[in-house]
């Protein structure tokens, strides 16, 4: 049996929760992750010139065209089409149902966290412009995608700091993004989904309305998949501390599964129809499969 | 329909029924919490699910809850009340009315003015047929009244209540005792031919503590082991104690004077001598009676004035006298004498006591005497025997002279020649110094003796002894003792013989020679007088009542005897005693007694003439021989006085014959003849009622003993005193019966029935008897007799239901754990079932640019 490549440690969410750094795990991650494809992902890129615009402050002053200043002593910037490859924007969901833990070291929400932050690290990487947006019933905080290396650092510092809690409201948070969104680009959600399917659905088809392309990162708990309880439990929502339920695991497990069976299905479905990208990740899940689907859709991407 | 229980306090178990719902409650409050995200799912499927889900946890909960309840239910033993159910709805009942003779007091209730004054019986007559009335349709009842033998009113248990209740309202009171554990186990044993479930006895009685034996361990003992043998559950028991339902105080009765008892003083009776009748009373109450009340005796019940009469002195409270009537009877026959004493007591029934006795025309007794023509007159016993029995100085044409005992003399020989049928003829036979009997002589005295006749054997100088101790000792079992050889009485010998003073010789049978170096030479020693006399002994003899003075024997020598050596397997009693004197001193044995069968044998130590003693030459051994002869020939007269459950037993002669029985009720039965073994008999009974039965037959039918020398003549009858005898009366034999009353029907003493006591009656009772309960009012009784129902024990349909619910528990939890378990149990696909994300790059390739 080959024994297992050491790499593999580095993808592994619960090697990963020790760390508590996220840029860290970003790196482990993203060098796990390449070391494991055996072959670079980096990738070099021009520059071409767009137009000019007259300079702004708050403008880099390293944008200042000093040639158009020689001759017509005004400040104009210079302004390329950036060639990235992609723009994308990940959309965290940082709602109260996201914390949930279970009997693991990790929550939901912390491993959307690494991923977000390991996506964000390796799509710096390849020059992609990344930008992040947290929210739970409204947006929480909306950073542009960006390319620059040091973005991720905004990125990251960003992610740290976004405590998760509140209710969840997907379609009509989506549906603000979209239209803040101009440019065409990669939205990546990671989320738990938690909300009516329609109305999730409803926000995921404004995005692609806006010709985004979707890739969607549906997280789950595995005892929410199993639903293992067995004494009698007082359930408390994690998003609406007031709502309580006490019964007989053992009595519901079997309705609760057919529950979340059927609404697992029917956003499978949908997202299908919406051409959609549509993974599914319990927290264990170890993150290339995260990262792959994100290269497999830009690969896709570049061969258009 | 009612349920009750029979355990009822096992019921305290129901708190078992929380079981379920405790531990579903503890079970709540430990419920773990959990923190959860996935709630919306959780909302879901309780709003799709969670009605049926509720609805199976209470189906659950319900099913273990009951099943314990139920099971509470079947250990307590459920009874089931229906009137559907006629086993369960009914009940037997019988009714004890106590009829004894302490029910014929009066109660005090009639002691207020204008109200009638009433017996006990009365009220107890009354409540009984309430209790009837009380009754509901389908119970069956019996009416048993109780008297020396309880006797039914109703035929059994019965469903008619109304010829119940109008037998229980015509019953009148007896002179029977109660006995109250034999009564209850007779009522037991018809309850339990009963076919209701519930059985219930009520006792209705005046609460005397007499007949209910509360002391007695064993009889209610045997009451509850005659219960066990039924196999029936203890019937329920309630007695209404007349006596407690009055004020408290008012049920002491303040004097009652009763006879107890009268005897007489010789167990035959002819015309020939006056019999002295005693006569006992006793005052039951708690109050001294009144000076001088007078006790008279009516020769016949008939009499309107009393032949005699004595004056009774005070007597105290629970004191007791003898009264003494010497009454010489002119004329043989049956006689019913009445004694009464003329006061007005609490109880009349116990002031009148009836006896009834047989005046013999004549004793015939069997003189047996050597066959040797040559025998002197000395020698010959049968000679001084039949002069004792009739002296021949008197005058034999006097008529006042009477003669009892008529001696008929015959030889050895003539004896085995006698049919059983002639000696039938006599009471006593005496054998005076027969050498010995032929071998079919022997077997019809055996017969004769066993029969109740009597035998009186005096040996004498001609008398083989061998054949004496091996024939009649040895084989007939006749003798009480074998004869030694004679030896002689040597009174400077005797005289001379040392008795200790503290030394007690009783039944020395040695020769008197042997008492001299016998005693212990150190011993204290007394030498007597030498005066060698006959004496009954000390501790006297029934033949003797009469003759015990001493100075009656004191002139009697006697100088040569047989040893009589008694063995000691045989039971016997010394009827005469050789003494030197000293009272205190068994002496030695000269006479000594034996019973067979029915009848006596007194065997003598010497001869009853002038040979060996002057004995037939003294005045009071004379009269004592003929006191010997009654006492012997007392077991061949039947049988008169009577206990309480004997039966009547009469010989009759002819097979046909049919006698009429008069009962002291005044009723009148039809009696046969039976054949029992080779006697034919008027049997009767068993006779109940204490009081006089007259047996009235065809003349000649009785079967008695016929007078010897002159013709057989049976009693005659009654004859009243100072009338002529008619020479042939009427043609019929008449015979009187007396069942004696139980005296301790005149005691007042109550019964202790307070159940609280430990030590009381009821107690005691209680016991053996679980669940009695006494009341002292009518309504109480009333109120209860008709039962609330119990009903039928459904213990086994419950114990079935109990199981039926653990089945159905374990189904049902089964089929809820099976449907929860159900598919998707291993958990929603996921990760997998979708478009893997290593799918992904395969369907767009990462391109190597």
């Amino acid at each position: 049996m080959t024994p297992r490549p050491a790499y593999l440690d580095l993808l592994d969410p619960e090697s990963l929760s020790r760390m508590s750094k996220l840029e860290l795990i970003a790196r482990q991650v993203v060098e796990g992750f390449v070391s494991g494809r055996h072959k670079s992902p980096y990738k070099g890129f021009s520059v071409e010139f767009a137009e000019h615009r007259e300079y702004s402050p708050g403008d880099d002053i390293r944008d200042i065209d000093w040639r158009v200043f020689g001759k017509s002593d005004r400040y104009y910037i210079k302004q390329y089409e950036e060639e990235t490859n992609l723009r994308a924007m990940i959309l965290l969901d940082a709602s109260g149902s996201m914390r949930y833990q279970g009997d693991r070291k990790i929550s939901k929400f912390r491993y959307g966290q690494m991923l977000a932050a390991s996506l964000a690290n390796l799509m710096l990487h390849q020059t992609d412009a990344v930008g992040l947006v947290t929210f739970d019933s409204a947006v929480k905080r909306f950073i542009p995608a960006r390319s620059r290396a040091s973005h991720l650092r905004v990125l990251l510092e960003e992610l740290e700091s976004t405590r998760p809690g509140g209710e969840t409201s997907l379609g009509s948070v989506f549906d603000d993004i979209a239209e803040r969104i101009h440019r065409r680009g990669m939205i990546i959600v990671i989320s738990d989904l938690f909300d009516d399917v329609q109305r999730l659905m409803s926000g995921l088809h404004h995005f692609r309305y806006k010709r985004h392309e979707v890739l969607l990162m549906h997280v789950m708990a595995p005892e929410e998949l199993t639903f293992p309880f067995t004494n009698w439990s007082q359930f408390r929502d994690l998003e609406r501390p007031a709502s309580r339920i006490e019964l007989d695991p053992r009595a519901l497990r079997n309705s609760y599964l057919q529950s979340v069976g059927r609404f697992i299905e029917q956003v499978h479905r949908d997202a299908g129809r919406m051409r959609i990208d549509y993974v599914q990740m319990d927290t264990a899940t170890p993150f290339d499969k995260a990262l792959s689907g994100y290269l497999s859709r830009r690969m896709a991407r570049r061969k258009k | 329909m009612p349920v009750s229980f029979l355990h009822a306090a096992l019921l305290a178990g129901l708190v078992a029924a929380s079981l379920p719902i405790i531990i579903h409650i503890l079970n709540r409050r430990k419920a773990r919490i959990v923190e959860w995200g996935a709630m919306q799912f959780l909302e879901l499927s309780l709003a799709t699910r969670g009605r049926r889900i509720l609805l199976e946890e209470i189906i659950l909960l319900a099913v273990r809850t009951l099943m314990l309840i139920v099971l509470v239910g079947a250990l307590a033993r459920p009874l089931l009340s229906n009137q559907n159910f006629a086993a369960g709805a009914n009940q037997d009942v019988v009714i004890l009315l106590d009829g004894s003779m302490s029910m014929g007091m009066m109660s005090p209730g009639g002691e207020t003015p204008g109200q009638k004054a009433v017996s006990y019986f009365e009220l107890a007559r009354d409540a009984a047929a309430q209790a009837v009335n009380k009754l509901a349709p389908g119970d069956a009842v019996a009416v048993l009244l109780i008297g020396s033998t309880p006797r039914g009113l109703t035929e059994g248990l019965t469903f008619d209540h109304h010829a119940a209740w109008k037998a229980t309202t015509q019953a009148e009171v007896t002179e029977g005792a109660k006995d109250m554990p034999r009564t209850l186990a007779l009522a037991a044993a018809m309850l339990n031919a009963g076919a209701n479930f519930h059985k219930q006895v009520l006792v209705i009685t005046d609460g005397r503590a007499h007949g209910w034996r509360a002391q007695s361990v064993e009889d209610w003992q045997a009451l509850a082991g005659k219960l066990h043998d039924l196999r029936m559950m203890t019937p329920r028991v309630q007695v209404l104690n007349l006596a407690h339902n009055l004020e408290a105080g008012r049920h002491d009765v303040p004097v009652n004077l009763a006879i107890e008892s009268v005897r007489a003083s010789r167990p035959v009776v002819g015309t020939d001598l006056p019999v002295v009748l005693t006569v006992d009373v006793r005052n039951t109450g708690v109050a001294p009676t009144g000076d001088k009340v007078p006790l008279t005796l009516r020769m016949t019940p008939d009499a309107r004035e009393p032949d005699h009469t004595e004056l009774l002195e005070q007597l105290e409270p629970m004191a007791s006298k003898s009264v003494q009537f010497s009454v010489k009877f002119d004329h043989p026959g049956p006689y019913h004498l009445v004694f009464r004493l003329e006061a007005a007591d609490a109880l009349a029934a116990d002031n009148r006591f009836d006896y009834t006795l047989d005046v013999l025309p004549s004793l015939p007794v069997l003189l047996v005497r050597p066959d040797d023509p040559t025998l002197t007159r000395e020698r010959d016993g049968s000679r001084w025997l039949k002069a004792a029995f009739r002296p021949s100085h008197v005058d034999p044409t006097d008529q006042k002279i009477e003669f009892l005992v008529a001696p008929k003399v015959i030889e050895a020989s003539q004896l085995g020649r006698l049919s059983r049928e002639d000696l039938d003829g006599y009471y006593a036979v005496v054998l005076t110094n027969v050498p010995k009997l032929e071998p079919g002589a022997v077997a019809r005295l055996k017969e004769f003796v066993t029969n109740g006749g009597g035998l009186l054997v005096a040996p004498g100088d001609r008398i083989d002894v061998t054949f004496y101790n091996v024939e009649l000792f040895d084989k007939a079992g006749l003798l009480p003792g074998t004869f030694q050889e004679p030896v002689d009485v040597v009174q400077p010998e005797l005289a001379g013989r040392r008795f200790a003073t503290s030394q007690s010789a009783g039944g020395d049978v040695s020769a008197p020679g042997e008492g001299a170096s016998g005693a212990d030479a150190n011993a204290t020693v007394e030498v007597l007088p030498p005066v060698i006399s006959l004496q009954p002994p000390a501790h006297g003899h029934p033949a003797f009542i009469r003759t015990a003075d001493p100075a009656l024997w004191m002139p009697v020598r006697v100088f040569r005897r047989f040893p009589i050596l008694t063995a000691p397997d045989v039971k016997w009693a010394t009827v005469l005693r050789l003494t030197a004197g000293a009272t205190d001193d068994e002496g030695l044995l000269y006479a000594a007694e034996r019973q067979v069968g029915r009848g006596r044998v007194v065997m003598l130590a010497g001869p009853v003439d002038v040979q060996w003693s002057n004995l037939m030459l003294c005045d009071g051994p004379i009269a004592a021989v003929n006191e010997l002869i009654y006492y012997l020939s007392a077991p061949r007269r039947t049988t008169l006085s009577l206990s309480p459950g004997q039966m009547l037993a009469v010989a009759s002669t002819n097979p046909k014959a049919v006698a009429d029985l008069r009962k002291p009720d005044g009723k009148t039965d039809r009696v046969g003849c039976v054949q029992r073994g080779d006697r034919l008999m008027f049997e009767y009974g068993p006779l109940n009622d204490p009081g006089v039965y007259e047996l009235a037959m065809p003349a000649g039918t009785l079967a008695l003993p016929s007078t010897g020398e002159t013709a057989p003549v049976g009693p005659a009858a009654p004859i009243a005193p100072g009338q002529p005898a008619p020479s042939k009366v009427a043609a019929v034999d008449l015979v009187y019966f007396t069942v004696s009353r139980d005296p301790g029907e005149s005691l007042t003493t109550l019964l202790n029935d307070d159940i609280r006591d430990p030590d009381s009656d009821a107690s005691r009772i209680a016991r053996w008897l679980p669940g009695v309960q006494f009341h002292h009012k009518l309504s109480d009784l009333v109120e209860t007799v008709r039962i609330t129902d119990p009903g039928r024990e459904i213990w086994k349909y419950v114990a079935a239901a109990v199981l039926a619910l653990l089945l159905a528990e374990i189904w049902l939890s089964g089929w809820i754990t099976a449907r929860r378990r159900g598919r998707g149990a291993v958990g929603v696909a996921f990760g997998q079932k979708v478009d893997s994300v290593g799918n992904l790059p395969a369907r767009a390739p990462v391109s190597r640019s």
